[in-house]
């Protein structure tokens, strides 16, 4: 498992079980997985690293989700965003949507593979984004 | 002259045979004859008795007939007298009949002086009873003259002789005096110089019928203008003396003075007029006065009544009719037509001019006090019509009592409000009607014995202490006799008139209240439920998570724990011989047993998978639970059915689970239903709860262990059905019409508070335009059938209007 190189996930989540337990589970996916305890931490991250996809949760002490994923959109617009909430409300999915413009919308409890495929999903769109806007490199 | 006694004869004759014959032969033909036999005898016979007839013998010894004859003659009238001689002789018959003798016979007794006696005799008498009545005639006559002229003269009436052409001719004194003219300044002057220009041409027309001879006479009553200008009234009586052919010789004419009578007559009748119409009046404003007394009473009633008492009343019943005009209504007697000869009275209501009553004549009459009509009648016709507005107002004001009555006894029955009026002896004056339906008549009872069946007041009673202290009380009760149901009483005492002190009870329902009050905290805890819910489902959520990916992280490492071990018991087993190893093999063989190695590998796995089967449930538990006290706010929106009912029964697991097993029967095709989502979830709960409970009461007496629940959907046309249907009891028929009523209920005290059935038929029924039913029958459980439009008719969108009839 190559876990200095291939592209970064981030998880950004209040409670270090879920991150912890995300960790495990998604353990061996091509990817490196990234974790952030609350919104400000991950935008140190972002701010160090090229994050290719962020998820994070919605209620956090401090920098909600949707306030964490609209400054990424606004600053680091590549980073696909995605949501994994366990107070899942249709204005909150409206706000993540709209301010934050996730890709997914994720709630708790949820099953690892489904969040897996969508995280695979992204980073695919990601790169075939990433080919057709450099057809110059093999 | 009578003939009662026989006529009497005295015969003055000497010849004794002849006299005795002549006396026999008298006799029988009726005659009393006494006989004289001289003329001395005679004359003395003659003056001592009354004789009818005399008869005469000329020759007789002494006195002659003749000699006898001039001594009567001498004394005075000769009475009816015959003289009867032997021999014809002329001189003496000429002396005798100058003398007055009535007759002469020559006696020859042979020759029928027997037979023409008797007629002589007759003659003799018939002449005398003549000559007698001409003589009382003309004394009569004579003194009816001089009666005549002094009555004439002294008359105490006016007597007149009038001439053909009606003028005077001959006046009395009286006459003069009553017209006050001298004499000399009426005769020859025409009659009409006295008579009143009025009668004039009446009395002038029968004088002309009289002299005409149409009539004899006539009597008439006149009126006369005296000399001084004053009038007289007259009764006159006139005849018409005619000469032989016919023609007038005078007119006689008696006048006499009737004006006292007249006056008195006149005083009479007018007398007897006012108290007739006095009568008349009092009778018609009586009866006018007594449609009052008809509770029922219209106005067109009271016109049309006032309008048939009006003709019999005025003086020309005949020819009388009457109209009434009202603000918008008129109506009038069946012979009504406005002519000039009217009288009208305004019809005062309310202070206000409302109308006019108006009584007409058809034909002219002689003027009175006002035009035809007497002050008598515009008294009457103002008093009538005062009645009649009196009348109206008070009609009209009973009707707006009694309508209003209507309106407020409606007003409280679709309010449910009660009202008591009750008086200082606690006596219950008033109920409206559903109290009266529901306690009888009150009349005769006391508050406390009509409501309460208490016999004495209580000093804490409400009534008790707002008459104590003539302030309104406030307090709460509830209705033994009505289900306990909760009311609020306000107590209002008052003063009457009378001055007498009552009490106004306004008793207000509460049970719509109590139950609202009931329902809304439910929503309230409803939603302060669905608040925690989504809090406690959030912080379940998050370790759910970490809970799933661990327990799945160790089923994947496990998995390959156990390829690792498998590699490493190959490697041991390969290994064992070598001798560097074999102890070391030994001792993990041991380890292996003694860890009952064998074991974990078959039970680790099963023990995460059971695990993750737990939090999978769980999960399912907190979403089914955030769904089911998700706020769906006041906006009905598009449900799945079905799953609103699954999620309901996962978060009501535990309140049938050990009562019942659940059976569904879902139909997956059916569409999404329109509802509101909490309300819909809760009469879901409520249903199956009840249903629930119903099987726990069963279980509870011990005649089953464990029943059914089966929640079945379809798809009925424009309707969703949700049929539960439990294995309990079942309702019995009676109480099946009252199982949504607010507050019933067939539980323990404390078990359950009526609430649940209610709040699901307001919910279903005035939220969603639904319908719920109950399809029971006793020991065979009960089904309750909801049903939903697929359309959205709500009715809150557009109110039905409710439907008010007032009935005045």
């Amino acid at each position: 498992m190559d876990h200095t190189s291939g592209p970064i996930v981030l998880f950004v989540d209040d409670d270090e079980n879920i991150l912890r337990g995300l960790t495990r589970v998604l353990r061996n996916q091509p990817y490196r997985l990234f974790t952030a305890r609350s919104g400000e931490e991950a935008m140190r991250v972002l701010m160090t690293q090229r994050v290719s996809v962020i998820i994070a949760d919605e209620q956090m002490p401090g920098m909600s989700g949707t306030d964490l994923l609209a400054w990424v959109s606004e600053n680091c617009p590549e980073t696909i965003r995605m949501v994994l909430t366990g107070h899942a409300s249709t204005s909150t999915a409206i706000r993540a949507i709209n301010e934050g413009s996730v890709f997914r919308f994720f709630t708790k409890p949820c099953n690892e593979v489904d969040l897996a495929l969508a995280i695979r999903e992204a980073l695919d769109n990601k790169k075939k984004a990433e080919d057709s806007a450099t057809p110059t490199s093999p | 002259m009578t003939h009662d006694r026989p006529i009497r004869i005295l015969y003055m004759e000497d010849d004794h045979a002849l006299a005795r014959l002549v006396r026999v032969c008298l006799a029988k033909v009726g005659y009393e004859v006494e006989v004289a036999e001289d003329g001395e005898r005679g004359l003395v016979m003659h003056s001592q008795s009354d004789y009818d007839l005399l008869l005469v013998d000329q020759s007789m010894p002494g006195m002659n007939g003749l000699d006898v004859i001039r001594t009567l003659a001498a004394k005075g009238p000769l009475p009816p007298t015959i003289i009867v001689t032997g021999t014809g002789d002329e001189q003496i018959a000429v002396e005798a009949m100058k003398l007055g003798v009535s007759d002469y016979l020559i006696k020859d007794v042979a020759g029928g002086y027997r037979d023409v006696l008797p007629l002589a005799i007759d003659r003799a008498l018939k002449q005398q009873r003549l000559a007698e009545e001409k003589q009382q005639a003309e004394e009569t006559l004579r003194a009816s003259e001089i009666r005549f002229r002094s009555h004439f003269d002294q008359a105490l009436v006016g007597m007149a002789i009038v001439s053909e052409d009606h003028r005077w001719v001959e006046v009395n004194d009286t006459l003069c005096k009553l017209f006050g003219y001298k004499r000399e300044e009426l005769l020859g002057q025409p009659w009409d110089t006295v008579t009143d220009v009025d009668d004039r041409d009446s009395d002038s027309e029968e004088f002309k019928r009289m002299i005409l001879g149409e009539t004899d006479g006539y009597t008439a009553e006149r009126r006369f203008v005296r000399k001084n200008g004053r009038s007289m009234y007259a009764f006159i009586s006139a005849r018409c003396f005619r000469h032989q052919d016919g023609t007038v010789d005078h007119v006689f004419v008696m006048i006499s003075d009737i004006t006292q009578r007249k006056q008195a007559e006149q005083a009479l009748r007018r007398r007897t007029r006012q108290l007739d119409s006095r009568v008349r009046e009092l009778n018609c404003l009586h009866a006018i006065s007594e449609m009052l007394a008809d509770p029922d009473v219209t106005v067109p009633k009271i016109a049309r009544a006032t309008l048939d008492l009006i003709p019999p009343v005025w003086c020309y019943s005949d020819i009388t009719c009457a109209r009434i005009v009202l603000d918008n209504e008129q109506f009038q007697t069946p012979n009504f037509e406005e002519t000039p000869w009217k009288q009208s009275a305004p019809i005062v209501v309310q202070d206000h001019q409302a109308g006019v009553l108006e009584v007409c004549y058809l034909e002219e009459r002689p003027a009175r006090d006002e035009g035809p009509f007497t002050k008598e009648e515009r008294r009457l016709i103002n008093d009538i019509a005062d009645h009649l507005g009196r009348l109206i107002e008070r009609n009209r004001s009973a009707a707006q009592i009694r309508g209003l009555k209507q309106q407020i006894e409606f007003v409280l029955g679709a309010t449910k409000t009660g009202l008591r009026i009750i008086d200082s002896d606690w006596a219950v004056r008033y109920t409206d009607p559903q109290t009266r339906e529901t306690y009888g008549d009150p009349t005769g009872k006391t508050c406390f014995e009509y409501f309460e069946g208490t016999e004495s007041p209580s000093s804490k009673s409400p009534e008790f202490e707002a008459l104590a202290s003539k302030k309104p009380v406030v307090s709460m009760s509830t209705l033994p006799k009505e289900d306990h149901r909760p009311i609020q009483i306000t107590t209002i005492p008052f003063q009457e008139d009378s001055g007498q002190w009552m009490l106004a009870e306004v008793v207000v329902d509460l049970s719509e209240r109590k139950r609202m009050e009931k329902e809304l905290a439910q929503a309230q805890k409803m939603e302060a439920i669905g608040q925690l819910a989504a809090g406690i489902a959030h912080e379940i959520n998050t370790p759910i998570q970490y809970i799933g990916d661990n327990m799945r992280f160790l089923q994947e490492a496990f998995s390959d724990i156990h390829h690792v071990m498998q590699q490493c018991d190959s490697l041991v087993n390969t290994a064992r011989g070598a001798p560097a190893v074999a102890e070391l093999a030994r001792a993990m063989n041991a380890e292996k047993e003694e860890a009952d190695m064998e074991y974990l590998v078959t039970e680790i796995p099963r023990a995460i998978d059971q695990s993750l089967e737990g939090v999978e449930r769980v999960a399912n538990i907190v979403r089914a639970m955030k769904e089911f006290s998700h706020p769906g706010g006041g906006q009905k929106q598009p449900i799945e059915l079905n799953r609103a009912i699954e999620n309901t029964l996962m978060v009501s697991r535990n309140e049938w689970k050990y009562v019942a097993d659940l059976e569904t029967d879902f139909d997956e095709s059916l569409p999404l239903v329109p509802a509101l989502l909490n309300g819909l979830n809760q009469v879901i709960l409520n249903l199956i709860m009840n249903a629930a409970q119903a099987i726990g009461e069963l279980i509870e007496n011990g005649t089953t262990e464990k029943g059914t629940i089966t929640v079945s959907t379809r798809r009925d046309g424009d309707w969703a059905e949700i049929r539960i249907q439990d294995t309990g009891p079942g309702v019995p028929d009676e109480i099946e019409d009252k199982v949504f009523d607010p507050f019933f209920t067939t539980k323990e005290v404390g078990k359950g508070t009526g609430q649940g059935l209610s709040i699901v038929h307001n919910i279903i029924v005035e939220d969603h335009g639904g319908t719920v039913s109950l399809d029971s029958e006793l020991d065979q459980g009960a089904a309750f059938i909801v049903r939903l439009p697929l359309a959205d008719t709500s009715p809150s969108d557009e109110p039905a209007p409710r439907p008010v009839v007032l009935t005045s």
